[in-house]
């Protein structure tokens, strides 16, 4: 018997009526860079285990760490002492039957699992080469490159059990250019993977890049016009939406999408699918946080919102079924969500466009409950008459979520992973205003 | 773990050739209770404990972290973090070092009146029900509503080949409430929170009541309000936006692993980056300040950093090595999220302090423009380029507040608005409990008095 099955159970002893456990361990390899420099390489080694016990419906967690035999009884038993004496949970009707859970391809790459932490270390300094021979006029100001190799099981007293091993390697890079005591912009550029295949010395001519484009900015001119999300903003964006199509926030009365199934709630052009069997995603997984399995659905269709993401809590206080999205037994979380990709290039894309901006990082909100969309644009460029005219500086772009997916007037034909978990296109949106200071 | 046994362990690493090491043991007890929309939605409790090994190897550092603690295990995680710190050997252009501090051998406790751990969780749950209903009460149109209770103990443990032995106890409590209000169609969210280095005593006073019914009505009071036009204008911020520009925007700004890489405040010591009536300090207290940091995670004892004087730029925020690079003294602010971290250059509680106006005066002479009050977070750059979502904010027309607002967001440059600033208030006010990310979380404090300046304030529909 695992030590999940044998400390759910002994919950169940204890007097639980049910038991959830979860226990996870990983081992991280990392290296950070700080100002143009390895600052640390650094080993971790992470243990956690965490159980959920439910008495007459009265939920309590405990979590514990450095886990043996003993400590895991005694987490199980400060877990129901915890039930015992808080209120119940009203909404709360039991775990969910175990169901098979579907294989999932491309989530542990045993080259990960065989790096050392001098190849780890041997990557940071590629990543750092990268970024000097962009120019002289640009640093890091912090970079990492990491390398974990994780193992989650899971057991229900329902019945559900689930074991997962995968590997992470990622890597990101935090520059800024500097002329002639003219300080740029921060510019990011990240990516993650399951497998080796992160490059990081493009993460660093990247982030090199935009950091050189962010000197010599010209104010930009406040206009109602064309947003061009480069994939760090889209994705920004597409986590929001996401929020929105929670099924908890749908229930609570917090998302706008509320009693909006089968309607059109974005132009046809968008279609997102939230898929947690994604090969080699970031966020797929064979089971979800309550040990149910994932799947793959489509919750926006030609612009038409045909589901809500669910647990089996939030499923049922929807009438509707669970759809694998459990962050926790009470909490839901996308998995990856993948954006559609369009037909056009980014040169079509931009030369359609009368007056408008790029913008490639977005500093500001993106509160999914009314929508509100107001930030800075960062690494932004103007766009007039299909053409990209100059980098602008201290732009702000005001527009609203729900407007913002209606009016989307093109996406690129490229898909990209971000590190977030959202694999989407470029995408072009209208009617946005812009207000600058020129 | 016994300290004798960190203490062989740090002498271990130096026996294998490191110049330095540290270990920190930390200990952390928390439990938090979740209450949404009238429900008791989760009760939880946690118990961690890890090492983190340090060690400094020919000038390059190497760091492990274990959460198995047990001695076989901070044994293997000694010797891992000699072998990361060989591993970046050839790969450092410039050796770290350390300035030289005082070695401490130091046992304190934060103050607290009732230890939350032997609050009955029933009790905890109660209060944050009663809460949570509080926030419901005020309106038909609170539709959402989620009350959030949360206690944390934290025992770190400091251990350096140089003799230091720092033990530092805090305990940690905070409150949040967060609603959204619903009317015809239209959802306006709220949020408030409140906490502290403090015990139970928090819950048991006004203060969250306060935030339970200000966040509630502030929801409400908001569904009906247009947003502003945008552009550049005249505003008097409140204390808390204050708080979130002096941290954000400059603070950062004046730590020095970030001037060492180059941002706006480098190599301007000694010159005017901010009005005359700005100062600006980070401070390792006061005692219950969330951020209340007596010690770092190098075993450094606080001290006050005056970042600027009237305007003038006259200090920044170290760690040893950072201090050890700029020939300055190290100041306390090395602070890690906890075992798993090394330590960085951190703020602690980091606030403006007051002038002379009162803040109805500041509105009262202000002819035209913005008064904009509390924050929900944003972002800024080592520029000092930042952007900050604004809970609300008010039309200010010939010294009155005449029209409400929502969907608010300021942005600009923090030496602009700084430099900008033509009235400081005397309502001094501390209190904003957040956390900070810097690639590592860490509980922070800030604050000040009402000030005005000028902005670019943007809006949305």
């Amino acid at each position: 018997m695992s030590l999940v099955e044998e400390v759910a159970r002994y919950a169940l002893k204890l007097g639980a009526e049910e038991a959830f456990a979860a226990l996870s361990r990983a081992r991280v390899y990392r290296a950070e860079i700080e100002s143009d420099e390895i600052a640390r390489v650094s080993s971790a080694v992470v243990e956690r285990l965490s159980i959920a016990v439910i008495k007459d419906r009265r939920i309590a967690t405990a979590t514990v760490n450095d886990v043996d035999r003993d400590t895991a009884m005694r987490c199980a038993e400060r877990a129901y002492r915890l039930a015992l004496a808080v209120k119940p949970n009203e909404n709360w009707r039991g775990l969910p039957e175990p169901k098979p859970l579907p294989a999932v391809e491309g989530l542990f790459d045993r080259r990960i699992e065989l790096l050392g932490a001098e190849e780890v270390v041997d990557m940071a300094k590629h990543l750092l080469d990268a970024a000097r021979e962009v120019s002289g006029k640009v640093s890091l100001v912090s970079a990492g490159v990491e390398a974990a190799v994780a193992e989650t099981e899971v057991f229900s007293t329902a019945g559900a059990h689930g074991l997962q091993r995968t590997t992470t390697f990622g890597a990101n890079a935090i520059a800024v250019a500097k002329e002639a005591g003219v300080v740029g912009s921060f510019s990011f550029a990240s990516d993650a993977s399951r497998s080796l295949d992160v490059d990081v010395e493009q993460i660093a001519q990247e982030a090199a890049s935009k950091a050189l484009e962010s000197l010599r900015l010209k104010p930009a001119p406040t206009f109602k016009g064309t947003l061009l999300l480069d994939r760090d903003f889209a994705a920004e964006v597409f986590l929001s939406l996401a929020q929105a199509y929670s099924g908890y926030n749908v229930w609570s009365g917090s998302s706008p999408l509320a009693g909006k199934l089968n309607e059109q709630v974005s132009s046809e052009l968008l279609t997102v699918v939230d898929d947690g069997t994604l090969p080699g995603g970031l966020r797929s997984s064979s089971f979800d946080g309550e040990g149910s399995p994932t799947l793959r659905k489509t919750v926006i269709e030609r612009g038409t919102l045909r589901t809500y993401i669910n647990n089996t809590f939030t499923a049922r206080l929807l009438g509707m079924q669970p759809t694998g999205n459990a962050d926790d037994l009470l909490s839901v979380a996308p998995s990856n969500t993948v954006v559609q990709a369009g037909d056009m290039s980014l040169e079509e894309m931009v030369g359609g466009v009368e007056r408008g901006l790029f913008v490639s990082r977005f500093s500001g909100m993106i509160r999914f409950q009314d929508g509100v969309i107001s930030g800075t644009a960062k690494q932004a460029f103007y766009v007039e008459r299909g053409e990209r005219k100059y980098p602008v500086g201290e732009c702000m772009v005001s527009c609203n979520l729900y407007d913002l997916i209606r009016n989307i007037s093109g996406l690129g034909r490229e898909q990209w992973r971000t590190s977030y978990g959202v694999y989407t296109p470029v995408v072009r949106a209208e009617n946005v205003t812009f207000v600058g200071k020129a | 773990m016994d300290v004798d046994f960190l203490h062989k362990m740090v002498e271990e690493a130096c026996s294998m050739g490191a110049s330095y090491a540290d270990i920190r043991l930390q200990e952390l007890e928390a439990s938090g209770i979740s209450v949404k929309n009238g429900s008791m939605e989760e009760a939880s409790v946690s118990r961690r404990r890890g090492v983190g090994v340090r060690v400094l190897l020919e000038g390059a550092w190497g760091f492990s972290s274990t959460e198995v603690v047990r001695e076989e295990e901070v044994r293997r995680a000694v010797a891992n973090a000699l072998k990361m710190a060989k591993t970046s050997l050839g790969a450092r252009r410039r050796k770290a070092g350390l300035a030289e501090v005082p070695i401490r051998r130091v046992s304190l406790s934060s103050k607290v009146a009732e230890n939350p751990v032997h609050v009955d969780p029933g009790e905890k749950a109660g209060l944050v029900l009663e809460l949570e209903k509080l926030m419901r009460s005020r309106s038909p149109a609170v539709k959402d509503t989620h009350a959030f209770y949360g206690d944390v103990l934290d025992r770190r443990v400091f251990v350096s080949s140089e003799g230091g032995e720092v033990v530092v106890e805090k305990t940690r409590v905070r409150f949040a409430a967060y609603v959204v209000a619903s009317e015809n169609g239209a959802l306006s969210p709220a949020y408030e929170a409140v906490g502290g280095v403090k015990g139970f005593e928090l819950m048991r006073g006004e203060e969250p009541y306060k935030a339970a019914e200000s966040a509630a009505e502030r929801a409400v009071r908001l569904l009906k309000a247009r947003t502003p036009k945008g552009g550049l204008a005249v505003a008097v911020l409140d204390n808390k936006l204050l708080a979130l520009i002096v941290h954000e925007a400059f603070g950062h700004c004046a730590e020095a692993d970030l001037v060492l890489s180059g941002d706006v405040l480098t190599g301007k010591l000694g010159q005017r980056v901010a009005s005359e009536l700005v100062t600006i300090v980070d401070d390792p207290g006061p005692e219950h300040a969330y951020g209340w940091t007596p010690y770092d995670d190098e075993g450094v004892e606080g001290r006050k950093v005056v970042i600027v004087e009237e305007g003038i730029l006259k200090g920044y925020m170290h760690s040893r090595e950072t201090a050890a690079e700029m020939g300055a003294e190290p100041t306390g602010n090395a602070r890690a999220q906890d075992y798993s971290f090394a330590p960085i250059v951190r703020m602690r509680n980091t606030y403006m302090e007051p002038g002379d106006w009162k803040p109805e005066e500041i509105i009262a002479e202000t002819r035209e423009g913005y008064y904009l009050k509390g924050a929900l977070g944003g972002q800024a750059d080592t520029n000092g380029e930042f952007m900050f979502a604004v809970q609300e904010a008010w039309r200010i027309e010939r010294g009155e507040l005449t029209e409400a607002y929502r969907g608010v967001a300021v942005s600009g440059s923090a030496l602009e608005v700084l430099s900008s600033v033509d009235a400081v208030g005397r309502d001094f006010k501390i209190g904003f409990p957040g956390t900070c990310g810097k690639g590592q979380a860490a509980p922070v404090d800030g604050g000040g008095p009402h000030i005005r300046c000028r902005i670019m304030v943007g809006g949305a529909r």
